[in-house]
């Protein structure tokens, strides 16, 4: 893995989590809509990717220019590569309403040369912004689901653009070919790398040693991106506090994703097949740990690719210390609702079907979704279990239950979902579209599931 | 089962994020060791383990890394491990209150066990010197398989099967404690004229019931079996049976612990003067026995009346048009209904193994090496009710397969022979204590007509008093699968991607119709 081919991971902290926030969003799930994973434009896309990579290995004239026109060329591949791969999303709603962020933020701050941009929409339910530094911006739809505000929003745009505007992707290149090309080190990687013995202790001493390197200075990079990302958002009529607010938001993610009870046995207790307890019986572990035993592992903290959360609002508390309630925008609440109802066809779509379930199950109990949406999707859902289990793919698409994952509810789903078998499914999947028949007689999708279930239930 | 785990995965460190030259990467590409799955008596799986040498050390010392994966297939721990160049993980076990690996080095003429506890920490370490004839004979019995060295008790120790130069080939058994209690040592009669040898095969928190083989060289196959029943907290025999080819021969099979003080054995007998490994049996037994020793009750299945009442028996044991029946395993369910789990075999002639034999003649050489084949065919069940009544024999279509055999004379023996070499189509047995199941595997070499063969993972699942099959073929278009024992009721399948070249691992549950 390239250091350089990681974009700044601007307010993404480490733990790799897939998160839903469901408590501030006020809408209504109401019926199915698919994204659309093909650019319009796609050769001009194409086009413009090529050209923002060739201006990009012009600069880098002299010097490892060979080396880093091999990383930009594999940068520019895996980019198009991941379009093809349906990794970003084309929702006219969701770009209208970055370019209204965008236009207030490019206004107020005319010096942004900002003809090479291109904001892209990452279908990933991960929290996080990137800047390329070839003007290639990416936010996932997982932000949307977390952010309150149009100034939370614009904040890390600004936050982003500022790694942009002081060309740390370029710098972090240019200090990763430098560094492992300097003779000082090459002759200590040669030196550890000969050693007739005690190889892999020397080689991971110079490991830490150079990762600790590269990791201060990216450390350095987003406190810089948080300074000047703050002066930029200044200039525009967002309300500066946002950049507070959103950093405290992210540091506690940890504590409130999946944090909310499904209340799984209420969905599929049945009158005449109740819910078994089994279903959610958890495996015994090798070892009673909170964390991986691991004898190898290099330290946490010196590894940590941004500065600790706290240390970064601090710093920004130096220039703005209040933080007013700010509250979101019409805008940003269709946003927020086309998000969270789309995100459940696209975890269906990639068979997450735990992460779709929790999803359904968590919206219906804050009635946040309509019931015929509901219904539909919990079949659908029970469906694609059983046929993922009937062909033994099951366990390809649903992560099983890690003893160190704090997803507590998520977990529950998931033990749910890997529990069950076949018979119960069936019986399940007849028992919940007995339940909703009556009120879902007109509907045709449940009509067919039901018709499938009633056919496994001679 | 062959308990091998047949994946060659070469991790890398992952925390290490910028190994980016090839030198560094050449230096952090492991080699691993072995691999294999943390199994229990019911071949339910624990975890994996990975042993990979990570670093060479001075005065022949390597620094080994011991990688464990829990049941799901998620890493808990990696723990450092310095040796001698040669060692390997013979064995690793886990009793529910710790784990023990027992690593062997074999040119330094040693197997040191180690234990962890649940907190992952190594809470001490066992070497036991060996001597090199003890060495010969370790690597044979690990060439003929299922060989119990490291046997774990649940919720209070582990049991180490150790060989013994004595007179001629010994055995103890070494217990070490993991709950506070005593250690202790059982040993065969060091002054023994015959080969003796043991396998731990059922233990509670009472005892260990193990069987004993005593034979005078190695070659012989006059073995005789005698049943041991130890204290678990003491080490103290409590009773031995034995069955020896003029008094009651016997091959158990199998054994289950009563809650009333009392053991069950299962198997096939014999008529008295028949060797157990050469000769047709007379049917099926079991013998219910007290920790005095005493015989509470015994039940015999004869082929010739019992079996012949449900099936077509052509001579002793043989069944018409299918041959004979080898039976890998023998299930106690929790109704106390047994099932015997079989395959059918017959010898057959080989075609190219009868032109070699030929060759082989004209030119001197000896016999007919090569001119019989075992050929195995369909899986068959019998179930027996509560009294050992036989009640069913149900029989489970499988694709015709064929080990190369030499020929031994008798197909008992040569069929003994096959399945320690693991030529049989049997994989293992799992059972599902909790849910009443057992799950019974094969591989089935599909023929159909107008198709091209296809191999499949079959299982055989007993749920609610019913039998039924499950199948995973181990190939399509793009893809391979090679599927190996997982958690109860699943089965790990290592997916390995042609056109991507990627290898994918994930845990499937088995599915009961």
């Amino acid at each position: 893995m390239h250091f350089t081919n990681q974009p700044h991971e601007a307010l993404y902290y480490q733990k790799f989590i897939i998160i839903f926030l469901l408590f501030n969003c006020f809408f209504c799930y109401s019926q199915k809509r698919n994204f659309d994973y093909s650019p319009r434009n796609n050769d001009s896309i194409e086009s413009y990717i090529k050209a923002i990579s060739q201006k990009k290995i012009q600069k880098f004239q002299g010097r490892h220019q060979k080396e880093i026109t091999q990383i930009i060329e594999e940068r520019r591949v895996d980019f198009l590569k991941s379009i093809k791969d349906s990794t970003y999303i084309f929702d006219k709603k969701i770009n209208s309403y970055l370019n209204s962020i965008l236009r207030q933020i490019y206004i107020s701050n005319p010096q942004i040369d900002k003809k090479d941009f291109y904001f892209f929409i990452n279908k990933s339910p991960i929290p996080n912004a990137a800047c390329y530094g070839n003007g290639i911006f990416t936010i996932n739809l997982g932000l949307f689901n977390i952010i309150e505000s149009d100034d939370e929003l614009a904040f890390i745009i600004c936050h982003e653009i500022a790694h942009y505007i002081l060309e740390h992707n370029d710098k972090s290149l240019l200090g990763y070919v430098e560094t492992y090309n300097s003779k000082e080190n090459k002759k200590k990687i040669n030196k550890a790398s000969n050693n007739r013995y005690g190889r892999r202790q020397a080689v991971s001493a110079l490991v830490k040693d150079l990762s600790y390197n590269f990791l201060r200075r990216s450390r350095t990079a987003e406190t810089q991106a948080d300074s000047l990302g703050f002066v930029l958002l200044s200039k525009t009529k967002f309300n500066k506090s946002a950049g507070i607010k959103a950093l405290k938001k992210l540091d506690m993610s940890n504590e409130i994703f999946f944090a909310t009870d499904t209340q799984i046995r209420k969905h599929f207790d049945f009158e005449t097949y109740p819910f078994k307890e089994v279903w959610l019986n958890k495996d015994e572990t090798l070892f009673d740990l909170k964390e991986k035993a691991d004898d190898f592992a290099l330290d946490k903290d010196s590894l940590k690719t941004h500065p600790d959360m706290p240390i970064r609002v601090k710093e920004l508390e130096k220039f703005y210390s209040t933080e007013n309630a700010i509250s979101p925008s019409l805008d940003l609440k269709e946003i927020k609702n086309i998000v969270a109802e789309r995100s459940i066809d696209i975890f269906i779509d990639i068979s997450r079907i735990d992460l779709a379930l929790y999803q359904v199950l968590t919206l219906h109990n804050n009635n946040q979704i309509e019931e015929t949406a509901y219904c539909n999707t919990v079949v659908d859902i029970l469906k694609k279990t059983y046929d993922l289990k009937s062909s033994h793919r099951f366990g390809k698409y649903v992560s099983p239950v890690s003893p160190f994952s704090d997803e507590k509810y998520l977990n529950e789903v998931r033990t749910f979902l890997h529990n069950i078998e076949l018979k119960n499914i069936r019986k399940i999947g007849l028992q919940f579209c007995m339940k909703y028949e009556k009120q879902m007689a007109q509907n045709p999708d449940f009509i067919k599931t039901t018709a499938f279930f009633y056919k496994l239930n001679p | 089962m062959k308990n091998k785990f047949l994946l060659a995965l070469l991790l890398m460190l992952t925390t290490q994020m910028y190994c980016q030259t090839s030198k560094i990467n050449e230096v952090n590409t492991f080699v691993l060791r072995n691999s294999g799955a943390i199994l229990d008596k019911n071949k339910d799986v624990d975890g994996y383990y990975f042993f990979y040498m990570m670093d060479k050390l001075k005065k022949g010392k390597r620094e080994f890394a011991i990688q464990l994966l829990d049941k799901n297939l998620v890493e808990v721990a990696k723990k450092t491990y310095i040796d001698d160049k040669n060692t390997f993980l013979m064995k690793s076990s886990f009793n529910n209150q710790g784990m023990m690996f027992a690593m062997a080095n074999f040119s330094k003429e040693k197997i040191t066990l180690l234990s962890y506890d649940k907190q992952a920490n190594l809470t001490g370490t066992h070497e036991i010197p060996l001597e090199s004839k003890e060495i010969k004979y370790y690597q044979l019995q690990q060439a003929s398989g299922d060989f119990n060295v490291l046997f774990p008790v649940e919720d209070k120790g582990f049991i180490f099967n150790k060989l013994e130069d004595n007179k001629k080939i010994g055995y103890s058994l070494k217990y070490y404690p993991t709950d506070g209690g005593k250690a202790w040592t059982y040993s065969s009669p060091e002054k023994s004229k015959e080969i003796l040898s043991i396998n731990p095969i059922e233990v509670n928190k009472d005892v260990v019931v193990a069987l004993e083989f005593s034979r005078p060289n190695l070659l012989s196959r006059k073995v005789t079996i005698t049943t041991i029943v130890i204290d678990v907290n003491t080490g103290k025999l409590l009773f031995e049976r034995e069955y020896s080819k003029s008094n009651n021969p016997r091959l158990i099979t199998n054994a289950f612990l009563n809650n009333d003080n009392s053991v069950v054995f299962m198997g096939e007998y014999f008529k008295n003067g028949d060797n157990i490994f050469d000769d047709r049996s007379l049917g099926l037994f079991t013998e219910i026995i007290d920790f005095s020793g005493k015989t509470i009750k015994e039940n015999l299945i004869t082929w010739k009346d019992d079996v012949a009442k449900l099936m077509k028996v052509k001579e002793v044991s043989k069944i018409k048009d299918k041959g004979y029946i080898y039976f890998h395993d023998i299930v106690r369910t929790n109704t106390n209904e047994y099932y015997a789990i079989g395959e059918y075999y017959k010898k057959t002639i080989s075609a190219g193994g009868t032109a070699l034999a030929v060759l082989g003649a004209m030119g001197g050489g000896v016999g007919n090496v090569g001119a019989t084949n075992l050929t195995i065919t369909d899986a068959v069940i019998f179930k027996f009710d509560s009294e050992f009544q036989l009640k069913s024999i149900k029989e489970f279509d499988k694709g015709k397969s064929k080990a190369p055999s030499y020929d031994f004379g008798s197909p008992q023996l040569s069929a003994h022979t096959m399945s320690a070499l693991g030529y049989f189509d049997y994989e293992y047995t799992q059972i599902d204590k909790q849910n009443d199941r057992f799950y019974a595997c094969f591989i089935d070499y599909e023929r159909l007509k107008g198709e091209k063969n296809k191999s499949a993972f079959k299982t055989i699942i007993y749920d609610e008093g019913e039998l039924t099959e499950d199948k995973i073929y181990l190939s399509n278009k793009d893809k391979t699968f090679k599927v190996l024992p997982g958690k109860v009721g699943n089965v790990l399948l290592v997916e390995y991607d042609k056109k991507k070249k990627e290898i994918n691992l994930h845990l499937e549950k088995l599915n009961i119709k």
